[in-house]
C-alpha cells in the first residue's frame, strides 16, 4: 500500500499518529545524517533527530501546507543544529573521529580490499574532521547538497534564500570545504582514497 | 574567458548550470589552461570525497522512542471535533463510547441508583475523557507501507517556484544601483514582532500562533543598508537568539557577500 505525502500530512495533521510514523520513517533517515555531518556525533544526532520531530509534530497543525513536507522538516532540521552548534561549539578532533565506532564503512563495501578499507575510512574521517572545521552555515549547504542531494531550488527554500543567492553560497561553501580539507588530505591522496571507478570522472577534466 | 572569471564559474559549471554558451567556453578554457585544468580537478575531488562519506544509519527503534514521547508529553495533535466524526473511525469510536456508557449505567443500575442518591442533583454524569483522535490498528513499525514520492533526493518539484523562494523583503532601488548590488539582510532591531511563535520552528510555513503572548517573538528579516561591524554584531546576535531562516556565524559575518540574500549571479560573476 502506499500513500500520497499530502495525505499522510492531513492525516497526520488530524491526529493520526501512523500517519507521521510513515512520514518519520521517510525522512528520518536523512536528517539524522543531516544532522551527524552537522555535529560530528552519533548519539547527538540521534538525540536531536527526536527532537526535530517531535518539534515538528507540535506545530504539525499548523503546518501552512504551502511547502513540501520534506523542505519544512529540513528547515527544522538545519535550524535545530545550528541553534545546537551555536549552544555547545563542539570541537571534535580526528582521534575522536577515530574512536568512533559511527565512522565505520558501510557493510557490504564493494572495495573488500583490507587497504582499500583503510584509505576509504582515512577518507571519511578526513572529510569529516574538515566538515567540522568549516563555518556552519557553508557546512549545510555542502551537506544538503552533496549527502542528501537536494537541488539547488530545494536548498534555497530550505535555508531561505534565493537561488541566485545560492548559487554564490554553494560556491564559497564548497571552497571553504577544500581549504578545510587540505591540511588532512591533497588531491593525490583523494583520489587513491577513492573507489576505483570516481578516478575516471576527474581523469577526463 | 580569462582564468578569474572561470575558477568564479567552476561550481556553477559542475552542477551543469551555466548557460550551454558559459558551460562550454568553461570546458573549452579547461582544456587548454593547465592551472584551471589543476584548479578544478582539487575541486572536483574534494566534492567527490564529500559524496563518498556513507550514509549512517539510525539506531533502531527510533519510531518507537519517539512515538512513546509524543505519547508520554501528550502531544498527540487534538483534531478539530468535526474532522473527528466526519471519519468512519470517529463515527465507530463515538458509538461505542455511547454504547459503553449505556452498558455502564445499565450493569450499575442497583449501585448506580444508590450512589446517585448519595449526589447532589447538580452533580453531571461522567465525560467521555481523554479522547484524542481516531485510532487505527498500530502495526509494528516494519509492517508501515512505504510512502510514494516525497523523497528529497534529485526532486525538483514544480510547486517550488523562484519567486517564492525569498523570504527576504527586498530593498528598493533600481536593478542597477548599488543599493541593489549591496542588499544587506539583517533583522531590524526593535521592529514588531511580525508573527511571534517558538524560535524553533520553520515560521514561514507555519500559520500564526492564537496565542502569541505564550510565544517567544520573532522578527522578520528586513533587508538593510547597515555595514556597521557593531550594529551587525547585535545584529547576529538577535538573529542567533531567534532561530531565523538566513543562516549566521558570526565569524563570517564581515564577508560582504554573506549577507546578500538575493544577490545576481551575474553581477557576482
Amino acid at each position: 500500500m502506499q500513500f500520497d505525502e499530502s495525505h499522510l500530512v492531513s492525516l497526520a495533521r488530524s491526529g493520526d499518529l501512523d500517519a507521521f510514523g510513515l512520514l518519520y520513517r521517510q525522512y528520518a533517515p536523512g536528517i539524522y545524517n543531516l544532522i551527524l555531518r552537522m555535529l560530528g556525533n552519533a548519539d547527538d544526532a540521534e538525540d536531536v533527530t527526536q527532537e526535530v520531530f517531535l518539534r515538528a509534530h507540535r506545530s504539525l497543525n499548523r503546518f501552512k501546507g504551502n511547502a513540501r513536507f520534506s523542505t519544512w522538516i529540513y528547515r527544522i532540521a538545519t535550524n535545530v543544529s545550528l541553534d545546537e552548534l551555536r549552544r555547545r561549539k563542539p570541537v571534535v578532533s580526528l582521534e575522536q573521529l577515530s574512536a568512533d565506532s559511527s565512522w565505520e564503512p558501510a557493510a557490504g563495501d564493494p572495495e573488500g580490499n583490507p587497504e582499500r578499507l583503510m584509505q576509504r575510512r582515512a577518507t571519511q574521517e578526513a572529510v569529516q574532521a574538515a566538515l567540522l572545521a568549516m563555518p556552519a552555515h557553508y557546512r549545510v549547504l555542502v551537506v544538503l547538497r552533496h549527502m542528501e542531494g537536494l537541488s539547488y531550488e530545494e536548498i534555497a527554500r530550505v535555508v531561505g534564500c534565493s537561488v541566485n543567492a545560492l548559487n554564490v553560497r554553494l560556491h564559497r561553501a564548497r571552497e571553504a570545504f577544500r581549504r578545510a580539507l587540505a591540511p588532512y588530505m591533497n588531491v593525490e591522496e583523494l583520489r587513491s582514497g577513492l573507489p576505483s571507478g570516481s578516478k575516471k570522472n576527474i581523469a577526463l577534466l | 574567458m580569462d582564468c578569474r572569471r572561470v575558477l568564479r564559474r567552476i561550481s556553477l559549471y559542475s552542477d551543469r548550470r551555466l548557460t550551454p554558451e558559459e558551460q562550454s567556453r568553461v570546458a573549452l578554457h579547461l582544456e587548454t589552461c593547465v592551472s584551471c585544468r589543476q584548479e578544478f580537478a582539487s575541486f572536483a575531488a574534494a566534492m567527490e570525497a564529500i559524496g563518498s562519506l556513507d550514509r549512517q544509519p539510525a539506531a533502531p527503534g527510533g519510531w518507537d522512542r519517539l512515538r512513546a514521547e509524543i505519547e508520554a508529553r501528550g502531544q498527540v495533535a487534538r483534531p478539530t471535533w468535526q474532522a473527528v466524526f466526519a471519519t468512519p473511525a470517529g463515527l465507530a469510536v463515538s458509538a461505542a463510547a455511547m454504547l459503553a456508557l449505556a452498558v455502564s449505567l445499565v450493569v450499575l443500575q442497583p449501585g448506580a441508583r444508590r450512589h446517585q442518591e448519595a449526589l447532589s442533583p447538580s452533580t453531571s454524569p461522567p465525560a467521555v475523557t481523554g479522547f484524542t483522535g481516531p485510532r487505527t490498528q498500530t502495526p509494528s513499525s516494519s509492517a508501515l507501507p512505504s510512502v510514494q514520492g516525497g523523497t528529497p533526493r534529485g526532486a525538483t518539484p514544480a510547486a517550488l517556484s523562484e519567486s517564492a523562494n525569498a523570504t527576504v523583503a527586498k530593498a528598493d532601488g533600481p536593478p542597477s544601483s548599488p543599493a541593489r548590488r549591496k542588499r544587506m539582510a539583517i533583522v531590524r532591531p526593535n521592529a514588531p514582532a511580525v508573527r511571534p511563535m517558538a524560535s524553533d520552528m520553520a515560521s514561514d510555513y507555519l500559520e500564526p500562533d492564537p496565542e502569541p503572548s505564550a510565544r517567544s517573538s520573532r522578527e522578520t528579516v528586513y533587508a538593510s543598508e547597515s555595514s556597521d561591524p557593531d550594529s551587525v554584531s547585535r545584529e547576529v546576535a538577535q538573529m542567533v537568539s531567534t532561530g531565523l531562516a538566513p543562516l549566521v556565524d558570526a565569524a563570517d559575518s564581515r564577508d560582504p557577500l554573506y549577507w546578500i540574500t538575493d544577490v545576481d549571479t551575474e553581477e557576482w560573476l
